[in-house]
């Protein structure tokens, strides 16, 4: 969406949200989407279409809280939601800084959070902003385009669906040290309001455009997902899935990684057009690494997806089986991920950072030669 | 000791692997393997893969050989950095090590039972001497060799194991395969060696056949089949022994079962012939008796025997062949070759099988032969045998055969010992061999005395005219002889032979 325009997104346009949440969620608990869905669908029909805002029109003098689900999303289809958790944890928020909330922003629109944010601003009656801060998905609180662009975390309001009201206040990088044990003291998940900013610092350190891309890739349209994505994602290769193996260590360098549940698995991709490359995707979580021949092809922070060639839909990497044909897409990160400090950042959970090897993109200015990829843009 | 020229290259990656420094090592990716390898780098941190040098081997520690992106991100590097190959403990390696990548990229990827570090050193020692490893494979094909002693399967056994991915032949001199794999004789680019019998003469060929094309395999090749030779040569040198100690054997009970001893018991000559039996001898008469007398004297070559024994096999008429005095000898049964119960037939059949035997030998080792018999049994094939012997021993022409009762007096007086006579006989023929400038008269004399003084039979014989003859045998008489003389005849005749055979 440009500038001025405003959007509602009505119960249509929620599932069409849903649907393209899941892009960069492919892992998504299954029971836990589902009930956050029915809850967006529950908050929609009750207070009405939530419109849709870009982050520049907020202005400087009005204030935008961030939204998140914290803890487990399977907790969440266990124990499930009064519905009145975001608007506790806002009203907290607003009771602590002493004035009222104008928008929503999400952490991510990833799953769970995107309609999460749905849901805090159809309750709270505020517009949601067509951004969030993250661009991807980075399991930390924060591990945000807010925290690059110096706006705290802190205060952070907890609202859990015992009833709880948990306010913390400026604790510095301690943040989450502080409430991963409050949220499950509390029954494994919560919501929480953070990031408070004005709607300048808003528009200098959010993501743009996240809500809309994730709309035009729920749309169903022929093509991709990604046919409406601007900029459009990279294209690295075709293939079939040839070999997926569990290394009995962690693959590529983590740095604090032991806390990331899933274990390290490689997938080899043998390409089945063009140069007939060979593809290694290292992952844990996520897909961390590719390599086209044994050179790093795409690395995180930018986010590695596997399409299923079938469908076109996205196959999480625990899915990956020998013999599904995929295509590897590369959707580039927000450009604040990639500055030093950016890259500091994902680095903390666990995300690879390939250092001091240069980003492929400068490598590619490098070798110029024939192995490269030859990329194709949707 | 004058250095080889080639032993100064440095060594190459298929050189690595064959020369056998690092213990159980595999090779993937068929590209690149003719690579230089001049250094060694151990990689313990991924950022060291940055900074490679040409032609060096890459050895990954176990960590990060652990992680299958790695091993492909070092494939990576030593393709950019033009480094020789990658190297990685089999351990710590995935299931599905990157052989396709290595192959892709043109970079070996070699996987190493053992230490990686252990695996570096071992690199480093072999690269910085290459001569070094082609020591360290002599020294171990040396200890094979060794332990296999003289036996031909084992050696060739012990050359493949020191000489891994080449193929070897032991071949006669000809070309006809002996023993080892077919594959190497259709090498394109054989390595050959001969390989001489204990009596100096060529045995058989050893032929090599690498795969690989590395300058200087060749010529390794070659010294390590050179230090087989000793006990190819062994081998053959024991056989041929086993052979005459056969022989030996063979020629004693030969001598026990046509000569029993007359205070033998029935027990003992009943052993005798059990063992004869054993030995496939025929036995049950009546019996045909055969002798073969070699042409040439067998001092100038080597004993024809082994050879004698190959080729009575291959052209020979069945039965056993034994050394026998100066001769070898056989028999078989003659109801075996006709059912006529026929002395006569049976002695024509043995003459036409023996000729047709002793011509195809001949070829290859000069012989003639002699025919008796037939023998009853066993109790009179000594004196068969002895016929025979005698019968050859008068076949002078090479290739022809006697028949032990068709003796003539030709065969007769050609079968004396000649030098003890030769110079009576010239004093006998003095006068005729002055007169007689080419032999004419001489060789017309003596053709006339073995026709019995018949002129005509003698033209026929000598391929002249009748008169030819009756007017030689004018000067003859002219001269002082008369073959019709019953007080010369004998005299001169054996004289006649003498010099003839001579001549």
């Amino acid at each position: 969406m440009t500038p001025g325009e405003e959007t509602a997104l009505d119960a249509a346009r929620l599932e069409d949200l849903a649907k393209g949440a899941l892009v960069l969620a492919a892992g998504a608990e299954h029971s836990s989407y589902r009930a956050s869905l029915d809850w967006a669908r529950a908050a929609v029909a009750e207070h009405g279409p939530v419109p849709l805002i870009h982050p520049g029109d907020l202005g400087s003098e009005r204030m935008c809280v961030t939204v998140s689900l914290l803890g487990s999303s399977a907790a969440l289809a266990e124990q499930l939601p009064t519905g009145q958790e975001p608007l506790r944890a806002v009203r907290a928020l607003e009771r602590r800084l002493g004035r009222a909330a104008d928008a929503v922003v999400a952490l991510n629109t990833a799953a769970e959070n995107a309609l999460l944010a749905v849901v805090t601003a159809a309750s709270c009656r505020l517009p949601l902003v067509d951004g969030d801060g993250c661009g991807r998905v980075l399991p930390l609180l924060e591990q945000t385009t807010f925290t690059i662009a110096g706006v705290d975390v802190a205060p952070v309001a907890l609202a859990t669906p015992a009833g709880d009201v948990v306010v913390v206040e400026a604790a510095g990088s301690r943040v989450e040290e502080l409430v991963r044990p409050l949220v499950l003291a509390a029954g494994g998940w919560a919501v929480a309001a953070c990031y408070a900013m004005d709607g300048e610092r808003l528009a200098g350190a959010v993501v743009p455009g996240t809500v809309s891309r994730a709309l035009a890739a729920g749309r169903p349209t022929h093509g991709g997902p990604f046919e409406l994505w601007q900029p459009r994602p990279r294209r690295l290769g075709i293939g079939r899935i040839t070999a997926v193996e569990h290394p009995a260590t962690p693959g590529p360098d983590t740095a604090g990684g032991t806390a990331l549940p899933s274990r390290p698995t490689s997938v080899v991709v043998s390409e089945t057009e063009g140069l007939h490359r060979r593809f290694r995707l290292e992952a844990h979580n996520e897909v961390l690494l590719v390599l086209a021949d044994g050179a790093p092809a795409a690395l995180a922070p930018d986010q590695i997806l596997m399409l299923s060639a079938a469908d076109q839909r996205v196959l999480d990497v625990e899915r990956a089986i020998p013999g599904i044909e995929v295509e590897i897409v590369v959707i580039p990160a927000a450009p604040a991920w990639h500055t030093p400090q950016g890259r500091r950042l994902a680095a903390a959970g666990g995300l690879i950072l390939l250092s001091p090897d240069p980003e492929p993109d400068a490598t590619q200015v490098q070798h110029p030669d024939a192995e490269r990829p030859e990329e194709t843009r949707w | 000791m004058v250095r080889r020229p080639d032993l100064s290259a440095p060594m190459t990656v298929a050189e690595l692997v064959q020369y056998g420094p690092l213990p159980g090592v595999r090779i993937l990716g068929t590209a690149g393997r003719d690579a230089q390898v001049l250094d060694v780098r151990i990689v313990d941190r991924r950022e060291a893969l940055d900074s490679l040098r040409p032609h060096t081997a890459v050895v990954l520690t176990e960590a990060p050989a652990r992680s299958g992106w790695i091993v492909e991100m070092a494939l990576r590097k030593a393709w950019e950095q033009a480094a020789a190959c990658v190297v990685v403990p089999e351990t710590a390696v995935a299931v599905h090590p990157p052989g396709a990548l290595a192959d892709r990229l043109g970079v070996p990827l070699l996987l190493i039972g053992g230490d990686a570090l252990e695996g570096a050193v071992r690199i480093a020692s072999a690269v910085s001497r290459p001569d070094a490893g082609r020591t360290a494979l002599l020294a171990d094909a040396a200890q094979r060799l060794a332990a296999a002693g003289p036996h031909v399967e084992r050696v060739l056994a012990a050359l493949h194991a020191a000489l891994p991915s080449t193929s070897l032949a032991l071949t006669d001199p000809v070309g006809g395969m002996l023993a080892g794999r077919r594959a190497a004789l259709d090498s394109a680019h054989p390595v050959r060696l001969d390989v001489p019998g204990p009596d100096g003469h060529p045995l058989a060929v050893l032929v090599a056949d690498s795969r690989s094309k590395e300058a200087g395999w060749a010529s390794t090749v070659e010294s390590v089949l050179r230090m087989a030779v000793p006990p190819l040569t062994a081998w053959a040198a024991t056989r041929r022994l086993a052979e005459e100690q056969l022989d030996r054997r063979s020629e004693l009970l030969l001598h026990q079962l046509t000569h029993p001893s007359e205070d033998e018991d029935e027990q003992a000559g009943a052993h005798v012939r059990a063992e004869a039996a054993a030995l496939g001898w025929p036995l049950a008469g009546p019996l045909i008796a055969f002798a073969l007398r070699p042409a040439v004297a067998t001092e100038a070559g080597p004993a024809p025997g082994p050879a004698l024994r190959a080729l009575w096999a291959r052209y020979g008429i069945g039965g056993p062949l034994i050394a026998y005095e100066d001769c070898w000898v056989s028999w078989r049964s003659a109801a075996a070759g006709s059912a006529a119960p026929d002395p006569e037939v049976w002695l024509r059949q043995g003459e036409a099988q023996l000729r047709t035997a002793v011509r195809a030998i001949c070829d290859q080792l000069p012989l003639a032969g002699g025919v008796a018999g037939p023998a009853g049994g066993t109790g009179t094939l000594g004196v068969a045998l002895a016929d025979a012997r005698a019968a050859a021993a008068v076949a002078a022409v090479p290739g022809s055969v006697v028949r032990a009762d068709r003796m003539g007096p030709a065969q007769l007086l050609s079968a004396l010992p000649a030098e003890a006579l030769r110079r009576p006989a010239e004093v006998v023929l003095a006068p005729l061999l002055a007169a007689d400038r080419d032999g004419t008269l001489l060789r017309t004399l003596a053709i006339v005395l073995d026709q019995g003084a018949a002129p005509s039979a003698a033209a026929e014989i000598l391929g002249v005219h009748r008169n030819t003859v009756a007017a030689r045998l004018e000067r003859i008489r002219a001269l002082g002889f008369d073959p019709e003389d019953p007080a010369q005849r004998l005299a001169l005749h054996l004289a006649c032979r003498v010099l003839l055979a001579e001549s």
